[in-house]
């Protein structure tokens, strides 16, 4: 997947809003990463990637899982740090816990009140 | 759990299982950015930080700041304390901070993790109120030319690498009961845990991405984050706007 814009201070690659866990695995490897949904399932519980929003599908069809585009763009990061800065599951923390304090609502990361379930 | 709380508690048992050699490395670049002119002494502080860092020994503040004395021997602001006697803010605040840290990973399960929410982002304020200040001081630190290298401009991404450590040190000084009680005396009520806890403190942080009139030499304008940060606490909305330039 090609990068639309990349400058000095930052890159952006396009992506729809939300995303199935089907589609985040297959999206980060879309930009060249090797991504497994067992890799997803052991981020989510570690904190690094946030846990899916569930959106009822109506009375007695269930739910679906979704993810925002910025914990997508989170995984894809992760993914890119992890590769070509070798870093450790314990250095990767650093990521959603810089989002939350300084991105803020942009981060991705939600509030604690919030996302508290 | 939310997220950043999972994100905390993994990075915190991360550093608990750390190996000796990891410990020793990240000490010595520490010590590297902490030694002023004519340091000495070296070794036995990274011994020292080393053996309590990987929880081999009990830090022992006294022995920090005797070992500290030595290799930091350029720091620009001095603390009084109550005694009357003044020391280098610098190498206080490493004998108060260190065994603090080292407690705060001990407890971290018990005492930190379970924090109210409001405590969590009263550590996420003050830590954004810290940088604020940070970068106020920034300019005059950094005309001295033996501190530059220590107090250099800050981008977003010079803060990603620490903030673990920085989110974790407003925690711990809640936790551990570290901050004085007298909220009433203290100069920035607004920004006491206590209040937060309480709910008399809120904070409402709008977060944007702003150009400058800074030209970069592809003719992109220089980009900052900014952080507009309004305090509510007692009928007064306190403010103050934290820029975070990318480069």
């Amino acid at each position: 997947m090609e990068t639309y814009l990349s400058t000095a201070q930052f890159s952006a690659v396009p992506v729809q809003p939300w995303h199935g866990k089907q589609e985040m695995v297959e999206a980060a490897r879309a930009h060249g990463y090797e991504a497994t949904e067992a890799l997803l399932d052991d981020w989510i519980k570690k904190g690094l990637v946030g846990r899916a929003e569930r959106v009822g599908l109506g009375r007695g069809r269930g739910s679906v899982a979704w993810w925002s585009s910025a914990q997508l763009t989170l995984f894809v990061e992760l993914l890119r740090a992890r590769k070509l800065g070798k870093l450790r599951i314990g250095q990767l923390c650093a990521f959603p816990v810089w989002r939350w304090v300084y991105w803020g609502e942009r981060g991705g990361v939600p509030c604690l009140k919030s996302s508290a379930r | 759990m939310p997220q950043v709380k999972r994100a905390m508690t993994t990075w915190v048992t991360s550093v608990k299982h750390a190996t000796t050699d990891r410990e020793r490395k990240e000490v010595r670049k520490g010590v590297e950015k902490l030694q002023g002119r004519g340091a000495s002494g070296k070794l036995a502080l990274i011994n020292e930080l080393t053996a309590t860092g990987a929880f081999q020994k009990e830090p022992d503040p006294d022995l920090l700041r005797y070992l500290l004395e030595p290799v930091v021997t350029d720091s620009p602001l001095r603390v009084t304390l109550d005694t009357g006697e003044t020391r280098s803010s610098d190498i206080e605040m490493l004998a108060t901070l260190y065994p603090l840290r080292l407690r705060a990973f001990r407890h971290y399960e018990q005492q930190i993790a379970g924090l109210p929410d409001a405590v969590w982002e009263w550590a996420r304020t003050l830590l954004l109120f810290a940088q604020y200040q940070g970068q106020r001081a920034q300019p005059v630190l950094a005309r001295n030319r033996r501190l530059a290298e220590r107090y250099h401009r800050l981008t977003i991404y010079d803060v990603l690498w620490g903030c673990c450590y920085d989110l974790l040190t407003p925690l711990s000084l809640a936790a551990l009961h570290q901050v004085p009680d007298q909220r009433r005396a203290d100069p920035l009520p607004f920004l006491h845990y206590q209040a937060w806890q309480v709910g008399e403190a809120t904070a409402r942080i709008n977060t944007t991405l702003v150009a400058s009139q800074l030209l970069l030499p592809d003719g992109d304008r220089l980009a900052y984050l900014r952080n507009e940060v309004g305090i509510a606490y007692q009928e007064h909305i306190y403010s103050f706007t934290l820029d975070l330039p990318f480069l």
